[in-house]
């Protein structure tokens, strides 16, 4: 791991600690660092904001309540991450005449496609091909590559925060990406299309 | 390592330690791929195009929490978190958002003298360091002079003191820098946080009012609270660009807590005043008639609005009669106004008014 990486986990466990022990300095620092990215993740899962501010107080407050029960954690971002998930669950289920919440709960992202290497004129269409993959999978899916390759969540914390298995996981995030991969055309098959188109012309004169 | 010999551009960006070689955040993953390329180099194309759209899948970014509305959420937490005040302060403080909130909070940062000729000061480095022209106010008088900033916050600036300002307080964040001690009344902007440098310390708040004290030339330097609550950290170098990181590790005084600072040291000690106080809440909207009330009465009702405390001799002034209407006024405007009615003049020491004057 590089060191920064190392050392904020440090700081995290640290601060975790010291939080457990009542210390309420630590625990805002605490909400400081992580309250844009949970802001940033729970806006995901409803669009209104007041809500997940809201939310996140109330995962903040239990916290603090709980402070002495707590236990220790190997890493803050996923338990914060599942906490607040859960309360945006129960707060928007109140008003959900859903039975199945947790299906019916949107996760609203839009994925891009930015590949530099892709050829300029090929680009546009390949783009967008591979952006409605992307943007038409289920809900579930899009949140696991959304924690995955934006939050860079490894998969044991991603099944942590949706309440998964780590195997099923695997199975949706596999799935979604074999989905991709068949609309997948790099700059190298597009090249190798080209020649072979080059060499039929060829052959025609 | 697994065997990764039937593995498709799906299973390779499935996989964990794929993602952590891409990223670069394990070295020891990293080396088992470049070694299993070298011996499987036929797999060299696949793995290139696995590399390509994992680094292709882009997330557009979605809705940001501001700057100042984590501190709103944070501010309060800590309401919430002091149980005997919360089921009070909480609805109140979001009553009052955007209300001049008068607010006691002293703050003095008490600095021992070091004997540098060579070094600049503390305050000529900051304001040496400002990327626009900056004004600024000396006290050369004997007594306290009153300055209002383009904010309209207030600032009593103690004998000596001086203040640098960008005149028309244009960023987004009002920054003043202080040497000697001054009172501030800070008008609220949750917008553009106001912050104070003294010497090593830097004081920041949304606004209420406060006294930083900071003599030429420290490397100790304390602040401390006696009604309201700032946030208080140490700065790593003149750039008060770079306050973020150094933020993250604020330290947030409430009454009758106190912080110690050394030149040198990042950490931020935090203690209890040596003579704690009560405060006085008192949510009343600012504005003050006094119709033939006794001086008194006038200072005990400033006391209560403003958490502060006023010294005078009671003997010979209790009693002296004043008659005066202040609507949302900060504290000291009037103090200038009740003392020059009675023929009094005041100061603030040690986060007190101490009002002098013969009496009626």
């Amino acid at each position: 791991m590089f060191s920064s990486e190392k050392s904020s986990l440090h700081l995290d466990q640290e601060l975790w600690n010291q939080f457990r022990e009542g210390d309420a300095d630590a625990f805002s620092n605490l909400m400081r660092r992580y309250a844009r990215l949970m802001f940033r993740y729970g806006s995901r899962l409803t669009s209104n904001s007041d809500l997940v501010k809201d939310c996140m107080q109330d995962v903040y407050f239990d916290l603090w309540e709980h402070r002495s029960s707590i236990s220790q954690t190997a890493s803050v971002k996923p338990y914060l991450f599942k906490a607040l998930r859960l309360r945006i669950f129960r707060e928007q289920g109140k008003w959900s005449r859903f039975e199945n919440l947790e299906e019916e709960m949107p996760f609203s992202v839009e994925f891009s496609i930015e590949n530099q290497l892709i050829d300029q004129q090929q680009r546009a269409e390949n783009k967008e091909k591979l952006e409605k993959v992307l943007n038409t999978l289920p809900k579930r899916q899009k949140e696991i590559l959304y924690l995955k390759f934006y939050e860079e969540l490894n998969h044991d914390d991603i099944a942590k925060v949706m309440n998964m298995n780590r195997q099923s996981v695997y199975n949706l995030l596999h799935e979604a990406i074999l989905r991709l991969r068949k609309n997948w055309h790099t700059s190298c098959s597009y090249t190798a299309l080209l020649l072979s188109l080059g060499a039929f012309i060829a052959s025609i004169f | 390592m697994k065997n990764y010999n039937h593995y498709e551009i799906e299973d390779f960006l499935a996989d964990e330690s794929f993602a952590d070689w891409i990223r670069g955040v394990d070295n020891e993953s990293s080396e088992q791929w470049e070694e299993w390329l070298r011996q499987n180099p036929f797999k060299q194309e696949l793995v290139h195009e696995a590399r390509l759209l994992f680094q292709s899948i882009q997330i557009k970014p979605g809705k940001q929490i501001k700057d100042h509305e984590v501190e709103d959420l944070i501010f309060d937490m800590q309401q919430r978190m002091q149980p005997p005040r919360s089921v009070r302060r909480w609805p109140l403080y979001r009553i009052a958002a955007g209300i001049f909130l008068l607010m006691g909070v002293g703050v003095v940062a008490g600095v021992y003298l070091k004997k540098n000729g060579t070094r600049k000061s503390a305050y000529q480095q900051l304001i040496s360091c400002s990327e626009k022209p900056l004004t600024e106010r000396k006290n050369a008088t004997d007594g306290s002079i009153f300055i209002r900033l383009p904010d309209h916050s207030s600032v009593v600036l103690k004998p000596g003191a001086k203040i640098s300002f960008d005149p028309r307080f244009a960023a987004q964040k009002r920054v003043v820098y202080l040497e000697g001690e001054a009172f501030f009344e800070v008008t609220k902007n949750p917008d553009r946080p106001f912050y104070v440098y003294a010497n090593d310390l830097v004081t920041k708040v949304l606004g209420t009012s406060f006294v930083v004290n900071a003599q030429p030339g420290g490397e100790k330097a304390s602040v401390a609270v006696m009604t309201g609550k700032v946030s208080v950290f140490s700065r790593n170098g003149p750039d008060t660009r770079e306050t973020k990181n150094a933020e993250q590790l604020a330290v947030v005084l409430t009454p009758n807590q106190q912080v110690e600072h050394r030149q040198g040291d990042s950490r931020l000690l935090k203690g209890i005043v040596t003579k704690p106080r009560l405060i006085q809440k008192n949510a009343q909207v600012a504005t003050f008639d006094f119709s033939e009330a006794s001086l008194m009465e006038v200072f005990m009702k400033l006391e209560k609005a403003y958490g502060v405390r006023i010294i005078y001799d009671e003997e010979t002034m209790a009693r002296c009669p004043l008659t005066a209407s202040f609507s949302n006024r900060p504290l000291f405007e009037m103090l200038t106004i009740i003392c020059k009615a009675v023929e009094a003049r005041y100061e603030v020491l040690d986060g007190q008014i101490i009002v002098y004057g013969r009496g009626c």
